[in-house]
């Protein structure tokens, strides 16, 4: 019991700093804790694409908003390939992966750094550090990028911020990495950088092992898409893929097979337009699963995933209207 | 294995925790201003280039200025690299492009290529730089691209050595000069340090040329980013600075690096740039801007170190229950052994002494010696001391002091207050000259001992200022001690005691105590170091830690390269060369810009005005902290010397006169700029011969127009007196018809009266009396009316005369015609005419006037004579004033000329009534020599004669 009343009073202040410190901390991590995704997931140059990955790179684009202007991290937990949070393919371990962080002009608009497909510049921009990871080099801990000054990102004039692009390359092996990656201001804890966030436009990810644990990824849809085509590839024909969204409640999109690449198409609502979609995907076995997703307005452009989703995680909005028939005395919904 | 290394590692941690390095910021910045630093240069006028995310700082000791390009966007300012070298300067761009900056400002860039500039170098015409690990070469020229001398390997940095460009690649170090490997390993860093070129592998560090030496092996953290590194020889240390902050890693030996203990690793700022200036170690870190650290000249805080002595390079102190020994070894105290003992302690002749129930025992190097003194309890012996020739003493707690033989352990001899001492509390004992030795008391002042004997107290009657005295030391055999209240004080060798008085009144009265270093004196205060040189002063602040630094009263230990200052808790280590090092900071004017008319160079003329100059000073120097304390003054403007307080100076109402801006420090004099202001134009040479050549003119003008006008008025006055003339000649000439006329016409019938009066007479003779009276007196009149009639028109016919025609005239015959014509006056009068003419004899002229002339002259000298004389009348001829001159003198009546002399030639005047006359003769005379072109000259007296001189023509004609 604490001994005073000001004693007690500077608990709750340090319990609540510390919880809200886990929240935000949290929020600047990809996979982000509402995502319900295990690791983001690499593969190896020489693994088969039915593992799940389809170009064995992983780009990750970070925003730093304007206003920050101090150093800052790009942290890798479990960076190696070779530990639990792994897949081996086939004995040995022998994947290697290398790390790097861009920034400068064309790190985020050349067309080729956001593609839905890889394009030959996908590492546009400058490099500003590079690292290569193998077997137990770094298991199970956080490896540290950086520090980086906000300044040396590519400036967006539309998300008022600078950003940083992550490339993530399976370059040598077979085997699967699982990795995450988080914004900190400190290179000892993930501090978030205040209005920071992580987005992607090809997502390779790793699903949590049990079945019906439910992912969530979080495409913004801005105020220029009318339909959105999905695409998924080597989902194993697990479990489902729905869509939630101010005026979707569930559809269920187009999943794929083993190996396999899948699309479907949905037209967009006003509604939806300037808010997130929650697109979730419902295992339905225990068992390891990695597969790639993107999404694809009409012209083809590939729509980026949130870590934090913009607008918050949208809820369906029920519009019922009750109308009364007073000739034939009954009602309608 | 590794928990026992992990265990060294803490062990040296341990060891090391104590000593905080000094880290300063070169200033306190806010969050707009640039904190990200990517390289640092300095160029030959000890400004720092700084490259920055928002461009280039040009940093001096007291002013910064950031280098940005006009109306820039993205990248354009975000400089990743600098280059300087001798006059050059460049700087490359985030964005790939190059600049140049050219007396402080930025030159047009230049496009290189479409990525960050990693490094550049300048060598001869071009440039060569790296960018995406490509090593690329440009030329100066604006307009020329960039060209890819392309490899497979990736290149990291350049370097110019003796002209020879070395690049760090990812295979190795390569001569690109020479097309040559150098090193065949990758450097993670590589360094110029002098010349020389150091490298720092993933396991070694090198020195590098063309036998690369391998210094030492290191181990590296893998997590650890080196970023940058210096070397600096005098500590044979190498300081690495990356990601994990800074770390020391000693040449010496193979012990892992360390990181540096300091508030920018207790920050944890990570390390970008580094740069050694002399004894300066610059830092540039990621996001906390720009920082200093002074490792070979710095001070160091030694924490929980007490009782500290020294004896050379050896050094012991008490640190909690533990006596630790050390070494002073590169610049730093290093600590070489513990020894669990709350046992007293002294160093002597390099082995440390503890005393410890009476028994007292060299530890170091060897535990040999023993010597067993009267058993003191610990805690009785506060003070353990040698002094020369194996006097060893124990200073006892409340019981004064005791010597002892070392060889023997005799006690020689023991003072307290029973046998003289003023008190037994005794605090430092110091060997003076011969067998001095001075013992002093914390509250009673100094007893001196001579040959075992209390010789002499000083008190406050010796003159002291204080009996609170801190310390003591020995300078050129003078006893120095610093005191509580009064300052210090000094006791000569004389032994007379003196109070020292500081040149400043602000200094303090209260010094904690007092050493030397090479017999510079030393005091310390409360805030700073003051050394008392022969001649000055210097002053070092103590540096400001993250624990307060508060000295405490005691002496100060002297080591090989440094002092130590006692401290509440510890002990602050000040290298020699902090306060040996001469504030050397060079003054030079950045800017001078006036406020009507902007920036103005060295020896430039300012226009004439009434200038407001606001000159910019700057300050450069390796020190920075040394304090400023140059003067200045603008001759010409300022009698005195001026603090140089800020860097900006305003001066008002700088006029027209000669300037030069001159520097004052440590007692020597130099111009840095001079410049003038013009005089005003009206004061110029060439305006002044302007206006005088336009005076000068216009005098000539006002000459012309005057000589103009009056030729124009003479022309106007010669024609009103033409016509005037004209006019008066043809009155004159009316006049002189109409008195010729009446004069003519008159002179008939006044003949006609005497010729009807003597008809009268001839027919009446028998006229009576009265009537014949009457005719007679009208016959006179009528008589003296018709030769006046007569003269008159001989007056009138002279002035009517025009040019008279000359000829040679014999002077003796025209005076005998005379002679002749007035021979019955001769007669009559009995009057001599005497001629002289041996002068000459004849002359031209005009005869009539001449005869007239002569004739009027002679006629008058007999008639105007004394009645009782003959006259006599001489005439001579003469050459005179260069002319033919006649003198006529007589001996008649004679004038008074004084009253008469302006009337003499005028017409109908007259002198003498006695005689018949007209007065008309002298004004003929006159006139007829004035026509002729000569003069008369007159001498006369009453009764004595009279005597004229004709100055009749000009000789020769």
């Amino acid at each position: 019991m604490p001994n005073t009343e000001l004693e007690y009073y500077k608990r709750w202040i340090v319990l609540c700093s510390a919880l809200f410190a886990f929240v935000l901390g949290q929020a600047q991590v990809i996979p982000a804790a509402d995502e319900n995704i295990a690791y983001l997931s690499t593969f190896g140059s020489d693994a088969d694409p039915e593992w799940g990955d389809d170009d064995h790179v992983n780009i990750v684009f970070f925003l730093v908003p304007e206003e920050y202007k101090r150093p800052f991290y790009i942290r890798i937990f479990d960076p190696d390939c070779g530990g639990k949070h792994d897949l081996k393919t086939q004995e040995p371990w022998d994947t290697k992966t290398r790390f790097s962080v861009i920034g400068g002009q064309g790190a985020h608009s050349n067309p080729d750094a956001r593609g839905h497909i890889l394009g030959q510049n996908y590492k546009s921009g400058t490099v500003l550090n590079t690292v290569e990871f193998g077997l137990y080099t770094k298991e199970d801990d956080w490896y540290n990028m950086g520090p980086f000054n906000p300044a040396e990102g590519e400036y967006s004039e539309v998300l008022k911020g600078n950003i940083f692009k992550v490339v993530v390359e399976g370059i040598e092996g077979n085997d699967g990495n699982g990795y995450q990656l988080a914004l900190s201001t400190q290179n000892a804890r993930n501090i978030p950088i205040p209005g920071g966030n992580a987005f992607i436009y090809n997502y390779t990810f790793r699903l949590k092992y049990n079945a019906q644990e439910v992912a969530h990824i979080y495409p913004y849809i801005d105020n220029n898409v009318v339909s959105i085509k999905q695409h998924n590839f080597d989902f194993d024909d697990e479990g489902v893929l729905k869509v939630y969204s101010v005026s979707k409640n569930g559809h269920v999109l187009a999943a794929s097979g083993e190996n396999e690449w899948v699309f479907s198409e949905h037209p967009i609502s006003e509604k939806e337009k300037g808010k997130s979609l929650d697109i979730q995907i419902v295992k339905s076995q225990n068992r390891h699963n990695d597969l790639t997703f993107y999404l694809l307005n009409q012209y083809n452009e590939a729509i980026p995933f949130f870590a934090i989703p913009i607008g918050g995680i949208p809820k369906y909005n029920f519009n019922i209207s009750l109308k009364y028939d007073y000739v034939n005395k009954s009602r309608s919904y | 294995m590794r928990s026992l290394l992990l265990c060294l590692l803490l062990l040296l941690v341990h060891k090391i925790s104590a000593q905080e390095w000094a880290f300063y910021p070169s200033e306190s910045r806010s969050q707009e201003q640039p904190s990200f630093i990517y390289d640092i240069a300095k160029d030959d006028k000890g400004a720092l280039y700084l490259a920055t995310g928002q461009g280039v700082i040009r940093k001096s000791l007291n002013n910064d200025s950031l280098l940005q390009h006009p109306n820039s966007s993205g990248y354009s300012n975000f400089a990743s690299s600098i280059y300087i070298n001798q006059n050059e300067l460049w700087v490359g761009y985030y964005d790939g492009s190059i600049c140049e900056v050219i007396n402080g400002e930025l030159q047009a860039p230049l496009q290189g290529v479409n990525g960050k500039i990693q490094d550049l170098v300048s060598l001869g015409d071009s440039l060569y730089f790296i960018s995406n690990q490509s090593l690329y070469r440009r030329s100066k020229m604006a307009g020329d691209s960039a060209i890819k001398l392309s490899k497979s390997y990736a290149f990291k940095q350049l370097h110019l050595i003796n002209g020879e460009l070395i690049a760090s690649t990812s295979e190795g170090l390569r001569s690109i000069t020479k097309s040559a490997w150098i090193h065949n390993e990758e450097m993670l860093v590589v360094r110029e340090h002098g010349q020389q070129l150091y490298g720092l592998s993933q396991n070694a560090i090198w020195q590098l040329g063309q036998a690369p030496k391998r210094l030492r092996s290191i181990e590296l953290d893998p997590s650890w980013i080196i970023e940058d590194f210096v070397v600096i020889e005098e500590a044979n240390t190498v300081v690495l600075g990356g990601n994990f902050g800074l770390a020391k890693v000693l040449l010496s030996n193979n012990d892992a690096p360390q990181l540096l203990p300091g508030v920018l690793n207790s920050m944890g700022a990570a390390i970008r740039a580094l740069y050694l200036d002399e004894n300066t170690l610059w830092i540039g870190t990621y996001g906390e801007f720009l920082w200093f650290s002074r490792p070979t000249a710095g001070p160091v805080w030694y924490e929980s170190l007490q009782n500290f002595q020294s004896n050379g390079m050896l050094w012991a102190a008490r640190k909690d229950s533990k006596i630790v020994l050390g070494l002073e070894k590169n610049y730093q105290l290093e600590i070489l052994e513990e020894f669990e003992s709350n046992a007293e302690f002294c160093i002597i002749d390099n082995k440390v002494f503890v005393l410890e129930q009476g028994v007292l025992r060299a530890i170091y190097p060897s535990a040999g010696s023993k010597l067993v003194l009267e058993s003191f309890p610990n805690g009785i012996v506060t003070k353990l001391g040698y002094l020369g020739d194996q006097i060893f003493y124990v200073c006892l707690q409340h019981k004064g002091i005791a010597f002892y033989d070392l060889s023997s352990g005799e006690k020689t001899a023991a003072f307290s207050t029973e046998n003289g001492l003023l008190h037994n509390d005794v605090t430092q004992v110091i060997q003076g000259n011969g067998e001095d030795i001075w013992l002093l008391s914390r509250k009673n002042g100094v007893t001196l001992l001579q040959g075992n004997e209390i010789a002499r107290y000083f008190t406050l009657n010796d003159g002291l200022p204080s009996l609170d005295i801190t310390a003591m030391t020995l300078v050129n055999n003078e006893l120095w001690l610093s005191t509580e209240g009064g300052g210090l004080a000094v006791i000569d060798r004389e032994y007379r005691c003196h109070q020292v008085r500081l040149q400043k009144e602000s200094e303090p009265e209260y010094f904690y105590g007092i050493g030397n270093y090479n017999q510079d004196l030393l005091a310390f205060a409360r805030d700073y170091l003051l050394q008392l040189k022969q001649q000055d002063k210097a002053r070092f602040t103590f540096p400001k830690f993250q624990k307060s630094v508060v000295p405490s009263e005691g002496h100060i230990a002297q080591l090989a390269k440094g002092i130590s200052i006692p401290c509440y808790n510890g002990v602050l280590y000040l290298p020699a060369k902090t306060f040996t090092e001469e504030a050397s900071i060079k003054v030079s004017v950045a800017s001078i810009e006036s406020d009507l008319q902007g920036r103005i160079n060295d020896a430039e003329v300012l226009n004439y005005g009434n200038h407001e100059l606001r000159i910019q000073f700057e300050l450069n120097g390796s020190n920075p902290l040394a304090k400023n304390e140059s003067l200045y003054k603008l001759e010409g403007y300022h009698k005195n010397w001026q603090s140089l307080h800020s860097g900006e100076v305003l001066l008002s109402s700088v006029r027209s006169g000669n300037y030069s801006i001159k520097i004052l420090q440590q007692g020597k004099e130099y111009e840095l700029f001079s410049f003038k202001v013009d005089v005003p134009f009206w004061r110029k040479p060439i305006f002044m011969a302007l206006v005088a050549l336009l005076l000068l003119l216009g005098y000539i003008g006002l000459l012309r127009w005057r000589t103009y006008r009056l030729k124009e008025r003479n022309r106007e006055l010669e024609a009103v007196v033409t016509a005037r003339t004209k006019d008066l000649a043809k009155r004159n000439e009316e006049l002189q018809q109409f008195t010729y006329a009446i004069s003519h016409d008159l002179k008939n019938p006044a003949a006609n009266i005497g010729e009807l009066i003597d008809a009268i007479k001839e027919d009446f003779p028998e006229l009576d009396e009265d009537i014949s009276f009457y005719l007679k007196q009208l016959d006179k009149a009528s008589g003296k009316l018709y030769n006046n009639l007569l003269d008159l028109l001989e007056v009138l016919k002279h002035a009517n005369e025009g040019e008279l025609p000359r000829e040679q005239i014999s002077l003796p015959s025209v005076i005998e015609d005379i002679k002749d014509k007035i021979s019955g006056i001769i007669a009559k009068n009995g009057a001599e005419i005497l001629c002289d003419f041996e002068a000459f004899d004849s002359l031209l002229y005009n005869k009539v006037n001449l005869h007239s002339i002569l004739y009027n002259l002679v006629s008058n000298g007999i008639k105007y004579r004394k009645a009782d004389v003959n006259p006599v009348v001489k005439i001579k001829s003469l050459v005179q004033d260069g002319f033919l001159a006649i003198r006529i003198s007589d001996n008649g009546l004679g004038m008074d000329l004084n009253k008469n002399k302006d009337e003499l030639f005028g017409l109908f005047k007259r002198f003498h009534d006695h005689v018949e006359g007209t007065g008309v003769g002298l004004y003929l005379v006159n006139a007829m020599v004035e026509k002729e072109g000569g003069r008369i000259e007159v001498d006369s007296e009453l009764g004595r004669g009279t005597e004229f001189t004709l100055y009749l023509v000009p000789e020769g004609q």
